[in-house]
């Protein structure tokens, strides 16, 4: 019987799926690597990075260089960063969640400021490679 | 047996009684350690049994009848989501790949296996709402080809061997 025997297109298919497999597996580690810290920067300037792993509440000000009355309050909790308070006027910083994946971003727009997810020292290894 | 119509109604109910033996036995071997999902499919191999000997509707009567009876006896609601989601994509692209004819058993088991764990993971996103779980995507796309290389060439054996 003609079915039973692996047919050509069969090993084709096989051969895309596991290609599809590869090309996933690739995407799915660049875009998902989790960072070990978020650099905040205010009006392209870098003004700080803190590790991820410390969970921590900060109030960023015009001490830290934004304009005078403008306030965005990040948080790190569980490994992730996230603005839950803020007085800019869109509230996108607060809409875009958590981060924690290396490259993911929050911005906020009107107070020019971002908070990026950088790899900074992850674990151990990392650590003596500095 | 398939000459009369209670013939046909106890076969189909054993179909379903092995598949849903086979998915039992599945329960038991802890293939999920990694990544949630990972399994070998055994109950595929009656479908496909089914889908070859018997024809489309009665593959789908025997997975359907399954998923429900699985749900029941071991899940919940959300399991069934998910392994609803699963079979129904799994059988419909199999029937698919089988009427083009450009396949061997091989082949479709193995698109179908792929097309359970995609419909799985699609299920499971609208569910839960996150989309991290495509991360897993690749590593079930790889147990899903391996293993629907073995279900298919052991459904192949069966479906030119037994009688019914």
């Amino acid at each position: 019987m003609k079915e039973r025997k692996l047919r050509k297109n069969d090993i084709l298919l096989i051969g895309i799926l596991l290609v599809i497999s590869g090309l996933l597996f690739f995407f799915a580690y660049i875009a998902k690597d989790p960072g070990g810290s978020v650099t905040i920067s205010i009006d392209g300037l870098e003004i700080m990075e803190l590790p991820l792993k410390d969970d921590i509440r900060i109030e960023l000000s015009s001490e830290h260089g934004l304009e005078e009355g403008h306030r965005n309050l990040l948080h790190i909790k569980d490994g992730k960063a996230y603005i839950d308070e803020a007085n800019c006027p869109d509230k996108v910083c607060i809409d875009r969640g958590e981060v924690c994946y290396e490259g993911e971003t929050i911005v906020c727009l009107p107070h020019k400021l971002t908070v990026t997810v950088t790899e900074g020292e992850k674990q151990e290894i990392d650590g003596v490679s500095e | 047996m398939m000459k009369t119509k209670t013939g046909k109604v106890a076969l189909h109910g054993m179909l379903i009684t092995l598949a849903l033996i086979l998915s039992y036995v599945e329960s038991l071997l802890p293939l999920s350690f990694a990544v949630p999902g990972v399994k070998l499919g055994l109950p595929n191999i009656v479908i496909v049994f089914a889908l070859y000997r018997l024809g489309a509707g009665s593959a789908f009567t025997v997975s359907a009848t399954r998923v429900v009876l699985v749900s029941i006896l071991f899940g919940n609601m959300m399991s069934f989501g998910f392994s609803a989601a699963g079979m129904i994509l799994s059988l419909a692209v199999m029937i698919l790949m089988k009427k083009s004819g450009k396949f061997s058993v091989a082949g479709v088991s193995v698109s179908g296996g792929v097309a359970h764990n995609a419909g799985q993971i699609a299920a499971a996103v609208l569910l839960l709402g996150t989309k991290e779980i495509f991360y897993y995507l690749p590593v079930l796309c790889v147990s899903g080809v391996t293993a629907g290389i073995c279900i298919g060439l052991l459904s192949a054996y069966l479906i030119e061997r037994v009688e019914i």
